[in-house]
């Protein structure tokens, strides 16, 4: 089914009040990951530069959380320390990590220090030590382990991060069957699609006007079909196997503004049955509340065991109306039904950073923007100022050719 | 000092935006300093103008379009695209200098479905008859129109004018004006002059090729002149008019700290201003009116705000103090309760710039029109026009 924009809601993010916001502790990592956009150029960061950044993101985003990313953030040595800033600040502290360092004690702790959600990025793509060759869905037993560790942490949400290549595509439904059976332990999932700079014979790039040697690029693929899948081709084998996964809110692209970067279903269930989604109408108003009552705006929702409540926005909303009326067919098939927790979760599609017809197409409304040298960039682009000074722009064809005739 | 935190910043974005932006024409009567268009292509095909507007409307999700050029009101089928534009159920209005408009003009465009006019109107375009007025002397020019829309009825009207730093002065004078027409004159845009720099430290780059803009962009006289800024402006009104206080804004796309809108809204009535709106009315009024109408309002249709608009007085501390000025004077003169109430709002603006090397624009700009089936920003147009595709600026550490 083609995704209907008109149905959906537009986030209001913008770069000057936005719910989210970027900050890096290190650069290094104990994993390799195709699609990851970091070099290892400087290591650990400074304590102090990192809350300095911070404070700044705060300033300049209005934001209302902050993720802590890298690198691997957890082999950084005051990572309990900055997600204690970060929450002192009264901002929720996010974790981004490939969760290889995470033990039960480093969990306890980071809980103690206020961490609101960790997020961890596993895909087959990593190979990692003891599970190369698996499939995702053999892959779906290490997040049911981190699941686990979350869900008896208690009181800390827990998302998974998956780089979606053209390979691993078709098991994206093994995944969401999975993520559907733990909507009461996972809150997010977010389907990325692969990206890199595409180096062909034909390309040819350039910062500051000075043409760069792109092969210095980490994410690159000389295979430009590889990293051209959209968000509507995650979408559209999502709605194949689970029929009325009806996307609620958006994000479009910069230079595209038809095109969807983020793309958001938000199922409404319980472990024994998804009932449906969450429609346009709940998320505008949960948007706009909070804005009026906080000043701010928030990503996602502060309790995923949202209760029977939820189902009182049928008033405004179809698609929790329709959620409602299966619920309520449901408990007069077995009333045991009724006594079910109902919980929300959040399938977040992503079509990141990419060089459309030789445009940079970024996230308008960018959820991870960071500082840079005192000012907001996306964070998919921080290693193009750090390697280059200044975001890579595509040569297009006929200056090449005059380009080469000048030489 | 502008506090940020008590502003709202417009939920706006490229595709589910207020405003959308539509070109019928690049000639025109006129010749201003700071202007982006080049006169290369002249009327515009009416169908293509159709289809542009079509485009803007599916991809912004408008509410209103400006209808700008060059010139519009020597387009030939002005009416029949303000009319289009009607059916559509969008909110058309014309940017013009105002030259052509007559009253008749201006009643064929009421009937057609106009719902606003902003009249460019400042002492450097030096229109005949005006030359070496200043920009005081031009509120009679200002007046004619305004008096001439307010007999047509169903036309709001706007003013924008292009600050320079010799007419910056003039700003509270011409707010001044305003304030006094506040049931006439329901929006005045103060527009900070800008265009890109022409030094030997900066060189410009089009699809890694170097592109000469001497003889393309406008030199200015000095850096001085290029860089007045939103606070500056700010900072000039209110030393005169003490209560001037913005309620909202959007930002710079680069330079997030930057203010490229900066949105005051004046309350009152034909006989006097009781006050401002604040940031949590304008908010109220955006995401109701999103909840219900699915689009984000680019202003409302009706300049009466009426006095229903107090109610927010509940949420909004500055219309709050607007609430009690005018229960006070009622109270004094018992007149003012059947006066109609109005809003106004006057823009600052601080345009798209080179700030810091890179190029700063609006972020999540009203002005987003079509070229080439594509929504580029309208202030760059005649950068694909002339090059092909957009500018980039880079600054030269060591020439030679």
């Amino acid at each position: 089914m083609p995704i209907d924009r008109r149905k959906m809601y537009k986030f209001p993010w913008s770069k000057a009040d936005n719910p989210g916001a970027w900050v890096e502790v290190t650069d290094d990592c104990d994993l390799y990951c195709p699609g990851c956009y970091r070099h290892r150029l400087e290591g650990h960061r400074p304590l102090e530069e990192v809350k300095n950044d911070i404070l700044t993101c705060k300033r300049l985003t209005n934001c209302s959380r902050i993720s802590i990313s890298g690198g691997e953030p957890l082999i950084y040595p005051h990572i309990v320390e900055v997600v204690d800033f970060v929450s002192r600040n009264h901002l929720q502290p996010l974790i981004f990590t490939n969760g290889e360092k995470l033990t039960w004690e480093l969990a306890v702790e980071l809980k103690k220090a206020g961490v609101s959600q960790v997020f961890f990025h596993v895909d087959s793509g990593q190979k990692r030590a003891g599970w190369e060759g698996k499939s995702e869905s053999d892959l779906n037993q290490l997040r049911q382990n981190y699941a686990d560790l979350i869900w008896d942490l208690g009181q800390v949400q827990c998302g998974f991060n998956m780089t979606i290549f053209r390979r691993t595509l078709p098991e994206v439904p093994a995944l969401m069957d999975w993520a559907r059976t733990n909507i009461h332990k996972v809150q997010n999932i977010s389907l990325i699609a692969f990206r890199g700079l595409a180096v062909t014979e034909d390309k040819k790039y350039m910062v500051n006007g000075k043409e760069i040697d792109a092969s210095l690029w980490k994410s690159s693929s000389e295979d430009e079909h590889e990293i051209s899948m959209t968000s509507n081709d995650i979408y559209e084998i999502i709605e194949r196997y689970f029929p009325g996964s009806n996307p609620s809110a958006y994000l479009s692209g910069t230079a595209r503004p038809e095109t969807y970067k983020f793309l958001i279903i938000l199922n409404l269930g319980s472990p024994k049955r998804i009932f449906g989604t969450v429609g346009a109408k709940a998320v505008e108003l949960n948007e706009f509340l909070f804005h009026l009552r906080n000043g701010r705006y928030t990503a996602g929702f502060k309790n995923p065991k949202i209760g029977r409540k939820v189902f009182f926005l049928s008033l405004f909303d179809k698609e929790i109306k329709r959620a409602f009326l299966r619920y309520l067919g449901a408990c007069l098939r077995n009333p045991v039904r009724l006594f079910d927790k109902i919980y929300i979760q959040c399938i977040n599609i992503q079509q990141p950073n990419e060089m459309l017809d030789g445009e940079i197409n970024l996230c308008d409304g960018c959820l991870n923007q960071m500082v840079y040298k005192g000012e907001m960039i996306p964070s998919c682009k921080l290693d193009e100022y750090r390697l280059f000074g200044g975001p890579i722009i595509e040569i297009k064809g006929d200056n090449k050719k005059r380009n080469a005739n000048n030489h | 000092m502008i506090d940020r935190r008590e502003l709202y910043r417009f939920p706006w974005s490229k595709s589910d935006n207020a405003g959308g932006w539509v070109e019928v024409t690049d000639e025109c009567t006129l010749s201003c300093p700071g202007c982006y268009r080049h006169k290369i292509e002249g009327h515009r095909a009416p169908e293509v103008v159709k289809q542009d507007i079509l485009a803007c409307q599916k991809v912004t999700n408008c509410d209103g379009m400006a209808i700008a050029g060059g010139e519009p009101l020597i387009y030939p089928h002005i009416i029949e695209i303000v009319e289009f534009m009607s059916k559509l159920k969008i909110k058309p209005i014309i940017l013009s200098n105002g030259e052509k408009l007559t009253p008749a003009l201006a009643k064929e465009l009421k009937k057609a479905g106009l719902a606003k006019i902003h009249l460019h109107i400042d002492s450097a375009q030096n229109r005949p008859g005006w030359e070496g007025k200043t920009e005081v002397e031009l509120n009679e020019l200002r007046q004619y129109y305004a008096d001439l829309l307010w007999k047509t009825g169903g036309i709001q009207c706007g003013y924008h004018v292009t600050v320079f730093r010799d007419t910056l002065p003039y700003l509270p004078e011409i707010t001044e004006w305003c304030k006094k027409n506040i049931h006439k004159v329901q929006h005045i845009s103060f527009i900070a002059f800008r265009t890109l720099p022409i030094a030997d430290c900066i060189e410009y780059f089009v699809d890694g090729r170097k592109v000469d803009l001497q003889g393309v962009s406008y030199v200015p006289r000095g850096q001085n002149e290029i860089s007045i800024t939103t606070e500056e402006m700010f900072e000039r009104i209110k030393n005169r008019h003490i209560d001037f206080e913005p309620a909202a804004y959007l930002n710079g796309s680069t330079s997030v700290e930057t203010f490229k809108y900066l949105i005051t809204v004046y309350v009152g009535s034909q006989k006097k201003v009781y006050g401002l709106l604040g940031a949590k009315t304008i908010e109220l009024v955006q995401v109701l009116y999103h909840f219900f109408k699915r689009r984000y309002p680019s202003f409302l249709r009706s300049p009466v705000a009426g006095k229903k608009l107090f109610f927010s007085a509940l949420f909004d501390k500055q219309l709050g103090r607007t609430f009690r000025n005018y229960v006070r004077s009622c109270l004094r003169n018992p007149v003012h309760l059947f006066s109609k109430i109005y809003s106004q709002s006057i823009h600052l603006h601080q345009p798209n710039e080179l700030l810091r090397g890179q190029i700063n624009l609006c972020d999540s700009c009203l002005n987003m029109m079509i070229y080439q089936g594509k929504l580029i920003n309208s202030c760059r147009l005649d950068e694909y026009r002339i090059f092909g595709a957009t500018v980039t600026p880079v600054e030269v550490v060591n020439k030679g």
